[in-house]
């Protein structure tokens, strides 16, 4: 009962230096004020995003705003990561999985009010595959049979677009690819009104238009990027009124922002050992998986890994992950595979490697290294960043402790990507690298397939140069299958080949997102897709009347 | 009188007891680091607590951010400091030395020539020179020669800052030699038929010791600086060694929230550094006669 007089100080104090800091904000547009209390929503962004673009938008800055304006034909859930209906209410798929037809909702409406016809699919399907567009995910829309003719100017139209009548639009793939939902949900589908985005003045780069839950207001470079709800979203109007990301470069002071009261949410929570902050806003983090992994690569063309999974495996057993994510530096998970928790094909039931210096041991002897003797030297590679020493030491000390040397080289990033990647025709030069793996769309496929498969060698993803043919099989296999269970189980199937048999990788953790909430926030759906893609649409403010 | 006498003494006393205690430490380290009773490469924190832990009993400066106990690292480290700072002294000492002379003794072109080499090696500040040749050789580990070492990355460091560190010498070499040059002793010397290199390394160089002894000291507290400064960077020692640099670098994310992790190397640095420039300036007092009758 003691602490009430404060806290009513602290709201106070808090609702002034919100008024201070952006008298603006206090009253711009949204439901008349005194009737009801104003369901605002503040989030931190790092900086302005390099574009509001959704052809364009590459990076998690630009998503975070996007995602909240736009929408494609179909969506991820949130939660489970599986493809539903978005601006297309239903869709039929040919036996030969080669033939999509897309039934568009009735009444979706774009941000200035016309409604959403099958041709502003092709418009903005178009839009994104054109050359002069330059979207770099153009690649999101490749599979349609002819993306390809079009975007070289070797056709005027894409042969596999249809447009059926008004509210159906028929895709044809070239070639079987069940990821290809998932594809349709990524920014550069988004579906946006050609009156708009056929302005030759780009005004459109300013003031984005789409048929997403929220609606774009203004954009106050370096400071604030406002959103209001759309009234006319086909999902219903969202609870917030307004949503405002505020621009703040320097993490103190965002952390300030956030205990001051001038945000609700920051993507940055204070570091595990800064005691007093953690008590103070502990209880607020929400951690939650990511998709993306972390390993160490092994480069399987190079020595001594080349053909010797006893060694890797050996390095395996004697890394103590566990320490290394739960006591070092707190934040990770700890990993026993490749497919990071959240994604249909995750396998919670895979061993891995537990950390087991005597069982290192013996396969180091097993793999012709007793003791280490005869070890070659082994550089383990990663870009300078304190954290990438601290981990690169930990795995140093843990690999001494079964007798292995290793050296630390420590390289600027593009030296790094150049002496990691290599060429699809010769291997790089680093013999063992530390690498983080983000999926680029939600489909366990984006995962395994650039990492894995054998096509794939170099700066594709497959670093490593790992060839399985059985893994390339299941890999190619589950790609014509539309049934998600069979195509999770085919890929747990290559992972435990991966993993267990070839040890592929020195497997080291899986990535967390990690978020401060107030709260006076509720409706968090936690996601694998990262803290910006959490549905604002679904957050409500519960603050007590002040 | 008495007190001018007195204060070079002072500074050389000082200077002489804190490079006695590191010169002994360094040869000592291995025996002090079993005294203390954990290795520098021991992850010894406990398993259970975030590194790096603070100074208690056990650990009596405390771990660093992989739970090492930091005195026994910073005991290591002064061998690593040691060696960085003799042996690239004594590379330029012994190449510096030689161009002196030789710009010294036979003047001239060979002087002239010589002389803009020296130039050229003063016109770029001796931090970046040293970054770009490290930055040159990017793998000491597999370079010729160096690769033999036990520390590669260390003797590179050496290996450049000996090879910065010539330029001071010979100019200072070659102007002690033109000095002496023209004095009798020498030119009885050369009278009497001695050959250029006997005049040069009997008479000429005993008589410039004073100045060379003082440069060297110096130097070596400038090489600790400087390999402390590279390993800083990341281009000097390479983890898991304990150089002080590296060790700094290493705490300076926890300087607020933990600052025992950077601020112990970074006090053995000063100290160290501090002991050879008190003792070259020392020496430089005690046999720079002038000094005493200026001060007096």
């Amino acid at each position: 009962m003691g602490y009430r007089p404060l806290r009513v100080v602290r709201l106070l104090l808090g609702l002034a230096l919100a008024a201070a800091v952006a008298p603006d904000l206090a009253c711009g547009p949204g439901p008349a004020r005194g009737t009801k209390i104003e369901q605002v929503f503040r989030f931190r962004l790092r900086e302005d995003p390099p574009t509001l673009d959704p052809a364009l938008s590459t990076d998690n800055l630009s998503g975070a705003v996007l995602c909240n304006l736009f929408r494609g034909l179909v969506e991820i859930d949130p939660e489970t990561l599986a493809v539903r209906p978005a601006v297309a209410a239903s869709w039929t798929i040919s036996p030969d999985r080669l033939t999509y037809v897309f039934h568009l909702r009735d009444g979706v409406t774009f941000h200035n009010g016309r409604a959403v016809g099958a041709r502003d699919v092709e418009y903005s399907f178009m839009r994104t595959l054109r050359k002069e567009t330059n979207a770099p995910w153009r690649w999101a829309l490749d599979p349609i049979e002819g993306a390809r003719n079009f975007t070289e100017g070797k056709s005027a139209a894409i042969k596999g677009l249809k447009v059926v009548d008004d509210s159906t639009v028929e895709l044809r793939l070239a070639k079987p690819f069940a990821p290809f939902l998932g594809l349709l949900s990524l920014l550069p589908a988004s579906i946006v009104p050609r009156e708009v985005y056929d302005d030759p003045s780009k005004a459109y780069q300013r003031a984005p238009v789409g048929c997403g839950p929220f609606r774009f207001a203004r954009w106050e470079q370096s400071n604030f990027i406002e959103l209001l709800a759309f009234d006319g979203y086909y999902g219903g109007r969202p609870t917030l009124d307004r949503v405002v990301a505020r621009i703040i470069e320097n993490r103190a002071s965002a952390t300030q922002e956030y205990r001051a009261g001038g945000l609700d949410s920051l993507d940055e929570v204070p570091p595990p050992d800064d005691k007093a902050l953690q008590e103070e806003l502990g209880s607020q983090i929400l951690y939650y998986p990511y998709l993306a992994t972390g390993y160490l690569g092994f480069n399987h063309a190079l020595a001594p890994f080349k053909g010797n999974a006893k060694l890797r495996q050996a390095f395996n057993y004697a890394v103590d992950k566990k320490y290394l994510w739960e006591v070092l530096m707190p934040g990770y998970l700890p990993a026993h595979g490749i497919i990071p928790p959240g994604l249909p094909g995750y396998d919670p039931d895979l061993p891995g490697y537990p950390c087991d210096p005597a069982r290192a041991k013996r396969l180091l002897a097993e793999a012709g290294y007793p003791e280490g003797r005869g070890l070659p030297p082994i550089a383990l590679w990663v870009n300078t960043s304190e954290d990438n020493r601290r981990i690169a030491e930990a795995v140093q000390a843990d690999l001494k402790k079964i007798g292995a040397a290793i050296t630390i080289k420590e390289v600027d990033w593009s030296a790094y990507l150049k002496a990691v990647e290599g060429t699809p025709d010769t291997p790089g030069q680093a013999q063992m690298f530390r690498f983080g793996w983000f999926l680029d769309y939600p489909d366990t496929d984006a995962i395994l397939r650039p990492l894995l498969h054998s096509s794939n060698f170099g700066p594709a993803g497959n670093h490593i140069r790992y060839r399985n043919p059985r893994v390339d099989d299941l890999l190619d296999r589950a790609l014509s299958l539309t049934d998600e269970a069979q195509r999770a189980d085919l890929y747990r199937q290559a992972e435990r080949i991966a993993v267990m048999e070839d040890a592929v990788w020195l497997f080291l953790d899986y990535y967390q997102s990690s978020t401060l909430f107030k709260p006076y926030v509720k409706g968090v759906v936690p996601t694998p897709l990262g803290e910006f893609r959490i549905p604002l649409e679904r957050l409500r403010i519960e603050k007590g009347p002040s | 009188m008495r007190l001018a006498f007195l204060r070079p003494r002072l500074s050389l006393m000082i200077g002489a007891l804190l490079v006695a205690a590191f010169v002994l430490c360094a040869a000592l380290a291995p025996w002090l680091v079993l005294l203390v009773g954990y290795g520098p490469f021991d992850q010894v924190a406990p398993r259970s607590i975030t590194p790096p832990t603070p100074p208690d009993s056990t650990h009596i400066l405390g771990t660093d951010t992989l739970g090492r106990d930091l005195l026994s690292r910073l005991i290591s480290g002064t061998r690593i400091s040691l060696e960085a700072g003799l042996l690239a002294e004594a590379i330029a000492l012994v190449l510096g030395t030689i161009v002196g002379a030789f710009a010294g003794y036979f003047g001239g072109r060979t002087d002239a020539l010589l002389m803009r080499c020296t130039d050229l090696v003063f016109a770029f500040p001796e931090p970046l020179l040293a970054l770009a040749i490290i930055a040159a050789v990017p793998d000491p580990e597999t370079a010729p020669l160096l690769r033999h070492l036990p520390h590669p990355s260390i003797g590179m460091v050496f290996l450049v800052l000996g090879l910065l560190g010539w330029a001071k010498i010979a100019r200072l070499v070659r102007g002690e030699v033109l000095r002496i040059r023209g004095r009798e002793f020498a030119q009885a010397a050369q009278a009497i038929g001695a050959n250029g290199a006997r005049v040069v390394v009997r008479h000429l160089l005993p008589n410039a010791l004073g100045p060379l002894i003082v440069a060297g000291t110096l130097g070596i507290g400038g090489n600790i600086l400087l390999e402390a400064w590279l390993s800083f960077l990341g281009v000097g020692a390479r983890p898991p060694l304990p150089s002080w640099g590296t060790m700094v670098t290493e705490g300076q994310a926890y300087i607020l929230s933990k600052p025992w992790v950077c601020v112990a190397p970074g006090l053995a640095i000063l100290v160290v550094v501090l002991g050879f420039n008190l003792l070259g300036d020392g020496i430089r007092d005690l046999l720079d006669p002038r000094r005493g009758v200026i001060a007096a």
